[in-house]
């Protein structure tokens, strides 16, 4: 069984973002680039898979600049087979990642597509269901544990309440949620071994999608710094204080 | 040949009515024999050995004046009564050999190296400003600790005289406190003992007074200054200059150096190490010489008696202090008289016995003659004559091999060294092509002298094998093959040029533009590598498995070598264990998180792993005779074990 799975190159979650001065957008220059870690999950489920012998190929893509070859060769130091980057410097909506990734789909027919539930940078949760409809295949998506067997993904998600679990038939697309895994560290054998290991680069153009942006980003702005509280004496001031001050009680 | 070829180094010359005999000075230098605080027989057999040797004037190490003035845990101490006998000792036996010996008085403020229990000292100074390089924040003094600071030099003079001593130095040298008191950087006092020229002088005028008032008129008293710290922080030339007119009329003699024990940069002065000019503080001491009318003594890398009549010639000085050239040749003096130069041992300034030694906490020696600081077991003239001759095959001219054949020698044994090149020297041959260390190539050429005069066979171009010792039929085999670079394992996936540090040394191959030296042996070869490729234009990446370059190093000659890589760009990565290497790529882990590093567009990288030894010899021969492996043939270590090893086995032939 062949298994995609779609990454992400993000801001590393460890850095602190920051407005651009002219509220144009995050600032990226010298800032640390990782792997989105909702991807990082999906490439640990994908390597999981073929260490049990379920999956026999693990192929990770990814659509960005040049510089998303390093969240590449990340993930095939984690223990994916080889790596597929679809290079534009143009920025690219959540449709147009699921058309590109639709057309990896067709090229490369693979059984289960991975991906994270979304990207910490732009937080839409929407590529994977778009990536499904497109498809024409099933989807379970936050997913928190994950079972294939007879042909068929049996996927528990969180919602919310509980859990729910879905029996999906192959080929389908799943997205991860936190608690599906835990994801290893990449040893340095692997670090080297990564390297050696196949690496496409392939263009919009070439897999005939057109970017066409349907959302345009106004301004970014920071959020507000909290104030800080004060102690109110009584219930009596309290209540007067959000009337009067706050203005969220009538 | 006599001392006629020195006219003015063999001169005599008189101090307050003492005559020293020539103008050779060993300066007060810290052996770390004394291990009670009190002088013992280690440190006088080893002072013996200087003066029998020749030296006029002796200085003794630092001797504390006052119980905050412990600057190590080995000091000695001039603070009681107790310490008169050793001084009288010591007095009794430099006088026996005809030297004049003063002692230096001592407290060093805020300078603190280390203390006996290893705790964190409460150390004072003039003002509470912090120290760089021991990181210790000091106390201010209080007027009455200051009383009784100069009231400490005043009895420790008392009690030094009363013992035969000839003179004292006090030690204003190096920031130690008399310095931190004239330094506006560190003295920000505002009573008498701060703020302008006149009062960060009175510590030390009191202190001069005082000692005065305590000794007698033949008893010289004089001052040991830097005449610049080397350090923008530190004192500067024209200060120390008008502070020696004003102190000059009460003083016998000053004797100049530099540096300041307070930062790195300044303590390269201490004992400056082989890439500093021979008598570089001569110009600095002639300026003394021409504006003052005592005595004015100078040290610094003054190694060879050729160099100290040319600083007398030249009037640059009355006295030079020659103390590293009489750490490693007691009999230097002696040799110079005679005429014998070319049996001079000359220091090659590589620090790591004397000065090194220090830092350790160990006895002083030196790599080149480790007798020095073991004269309780070696004496002072060579091995005793043997009872027993025996024929010795000695296999390998490195250091171990050169060093025993001539104790062996000496003892009169009938002692054959064969070398397996046409060249005596061993490894030093290599060493000596770093960048910079082309001194330590000395080393070969003073063992081979010692040989010589030991009367060695040498046997060239002679590998050593079973048949050949059969024919000889020795009694002893002592194997000093040495070694040969140790080549680690790891992962090399790819087509990088890979090469060890010989290979660049002996330029047998061509590095490309930019070089990763994986150094684990954190020495002088990987800098010194570092070094001349950076300086060949080279993008040089040092990735050192250590804390920081050169950590096995003597702290100056690390210092030095470390300024000269930041000056050439060369980036120092500590941390750093070799794992790989592909096409372009150095694959690093961190020593400390265990992260992978990746180095990348490298197109050389460089091996810097010490050596190995090699040789089954030993295993194949045993049957023959007596055998002994010494040296790196033994284990693979550095040019003073493979000497001591030499001195060792010979020595118990
Ligand atoms: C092991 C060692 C210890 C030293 N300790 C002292 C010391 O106690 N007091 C001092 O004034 N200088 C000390 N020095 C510095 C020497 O007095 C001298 O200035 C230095 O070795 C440079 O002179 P040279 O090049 O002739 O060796 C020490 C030097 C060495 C090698
Ligand atoms: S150890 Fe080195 S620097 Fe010290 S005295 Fe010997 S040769 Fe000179």
């Amino acid at each position: 069984m062949k298994i995609l799975v779609a990454v992400k190159r993000v801001i590393d979650y460890n850095v602190k973002v920051r407005v651009k001065a002219d509220l144009t957008d995050v600032e990226l220059a010298n800032t640390k680039m990782g792997l989105n870690p909702f991807c990082e999950i999906a490439v640990e489920e994908a390597i999981r898979l073929k260490e049990k012998g379920v999956a026999t190929e693990v192929v990770v893509v990814s659509i960005g600049n040049k510089a998303s070859q390093e969240q590449l060769r990340t993930a095939l130091a984690l223990g994916a087979d080889r790596g597929i980057l679809i290079e534009t410097e143009q920025v690219v909506d959540s449709l147009s990642v699921a058309k590109l990734l639709q057309a990896v789909v067709l090229e490369e027919k693979p059984e289960l597509v991975i991906l994270g539930k979304q990207s910490i940078d732009s937080d839409n949760g929407q590529t994977g269901q778009m990536l499904a409809a497109l498809a024409g295949m099933p989807q379970a998506t936050f997913a928190s544990e994950l079972t294939i067997a007879d042909g068929q993904a049996i996927v528990v998600r969180e919602v919310d309440g509980g859990l729910q679990t879905l029996e999906l038939n192959l080929p389908a697309v799943v997205t991860t949620d936190l608690r599906l895994n835990e994801p290893r560290y990449a040893s340095l054998p692997n670090i080297m071994k990564a390297k050696r290991k196949p690496l496409d680069v392939k263009t919009p153009e070439a897999l005939g999608v057109d970017l066409k942006c349907y959302l345009k980003v106004i301004k970014v702005e920071p959020p507000t710094e909290r104030q800080s509280g004060i102690v109110v004496e009584s219930i009596g001031e309290l209540v007067t204080k959000l009337k009067n001050e706050a203005k969220v009680i009538g | 040949m006599n001392q006629a070829q020195f006219p003015n180094l063999f001169s005599p010359l008189t101090i307050a009515g003492k005559t020293i005999r020539n103008r050779i000075m060993s300066t007060g230098h810290d052996t770390t024999l004394p291990d009670d605080g009190y002088i013992n027989d280690a440190y006088i057999a080893y002072q013996e050995a200087r003066a029998l040797g020749g030296a006029g004037l002796i200085v003794l190490q630092v001797s504390a004046v006052h119980d905050s003035a412990r600057y190590s845990s080995h000091v000695l101490m001039a603070t009681d009564d107790g310490c008169i006998e050793g001084y009288r000792k010591m007095a009794d036996t430099c006088h026996q050999h005809d030297a004049v010996v003063y002692a230096q008085l001592f407290h060093p403020g805020r300078e603190i190296m280390e203390t006996a229990d290893g705790l964190a000292p409460v150390a004072y100074s003039a003002s509470a400003i912090h120290q760089e390089r021991f990181h210790v924040m000091p106390r201010t003094m209080s007027v009455d600790m200051i009383s009784e600071i100069v009231a400490g030099y005043a009895s420790a003079a008392k009690r030094m005289e009363a013992a035969g001593i000839d003179g004292v130095e006090i030690v204003a040298s190096h920031g130690y406190l008399p310095s931190q008191f004239l330094n506006p950087c560190v003295n920000k006092r505002t009573d008498q003992y701060g703020g302008c020229d006149e009062n960060r002088l009175r510590f030390l005028q009191e202190v001069i007074a005082e000692v005065r008032n305590a000794t007698s008129d033949h008893f010289a008293v004089g001052l040991r200054i830097s005449s610049r710290e080397m350090d923008e922080h530190g004192l500067q030339l024209e200060n120390t200059l008008a502070a020696c007119k004003v102190l000059s009329v009460d003083l016998d003699f000053i004797n100049i150096i530099a540096g300041t024990s307070a930062t790195l940069v300044g303590a390269v002065h201490i004992v400056p190490p082989m890439t500093t000019d021979n008598a570089y503080l001569a110009s600095d001491s002639k300026l003394y010489k021409e504006q003052l009318d005592i005595p004015v003594f100078v040290a610094g890398r003054i190694n060879q008696p050729q160099e100290a009549e040319q600083v007398l010639l030249k009037k640059e000085a009355d006295i030079v202090g020659m103390t590293r050239a009489l750490i490693c040749d007691p009999n230097m003096p002696e040799k110079a008289a005679a005429g014998r130069f070319d049996d001079i041992r000359a220091c090659i300034g590589c620090n790591q016995a004397c000065i090194g030694h220090f830092h350790r906490g160990l006895p002083i020696s030196c790599i080149q003659h480790p007798e020095t600081g073991r004269e309780l077991i070696y004496g002072f003239g060579g091995a005793p004559k043997a009872t027993t001759l025996k024929k010795v095959m000695i296999i390998g001219g490195g250091p171990a091999g050169l060093k025993a054949a001539s104790i062996a020698a000496g003892a009169g044994h009938k002692v054959t060294l064969y070398e397996a090149s046409k060249q005596l020297g061993g490894q030093v041959n290599i060493a000596q092509k770093v960048i910079g260390r082309a001194e330590f190539g000395g080393l070969a050429t003073n063992l081979t002298r010692e040989c010589e005069i030991a009367g060695v066979d040498v046997v060239r171009n002679t590998k050593v094998d079973r048949s050949l010792v059969e024919r000889e039929q020795p009694d002893v085999v002592i194997i000093a093959t040495g070694a040969t670079p140790y080549i680690p394992e790891f992962e090399n996936y790819g087509e990088m040029q890979v090469v060890n540090n010989w290979q660049i040394l002996n330029e047998e191959v061509v590095p490309g533009a930019s070089v990763v030296i994986a150094d684990w042996k954190c020495d002088w070869v990987g800098m010194g590598l570092a070094q001349q490729l950076a300086g060949n234009g080279h993008k040089v990446r040092l990735a050192v498995n250590g804390v920081c370059a050169g950590e096995l190093l003597q702290s100056y000659v690390r210092t030095s070598m470390i300024a000269t890589l930041h000056r050439l760009e060369v980036e120092v990565i500590p941390y750093m264990r070799l794992f790989g290497c592909d096409d372009d790529t150095v694959y690093m882990q961190h020593t400390a998180s265990g992260d992978a590093v990746m180095l990348e567009e490298v197109d050389t990288l460089v091996l810097s792993y010490g050596q190995q030894p090699t040789s089954t010899l030993a295993e194949e021969i045993s049957d023959l005779a007596e055998v002994h492996t010494i040296g790196d043939a033994l284990a693979a270590r550095t040019a003073e074990e493979a000497v001591y090893d030499g001195l060792k086995v010979a020595w118990n032939l």
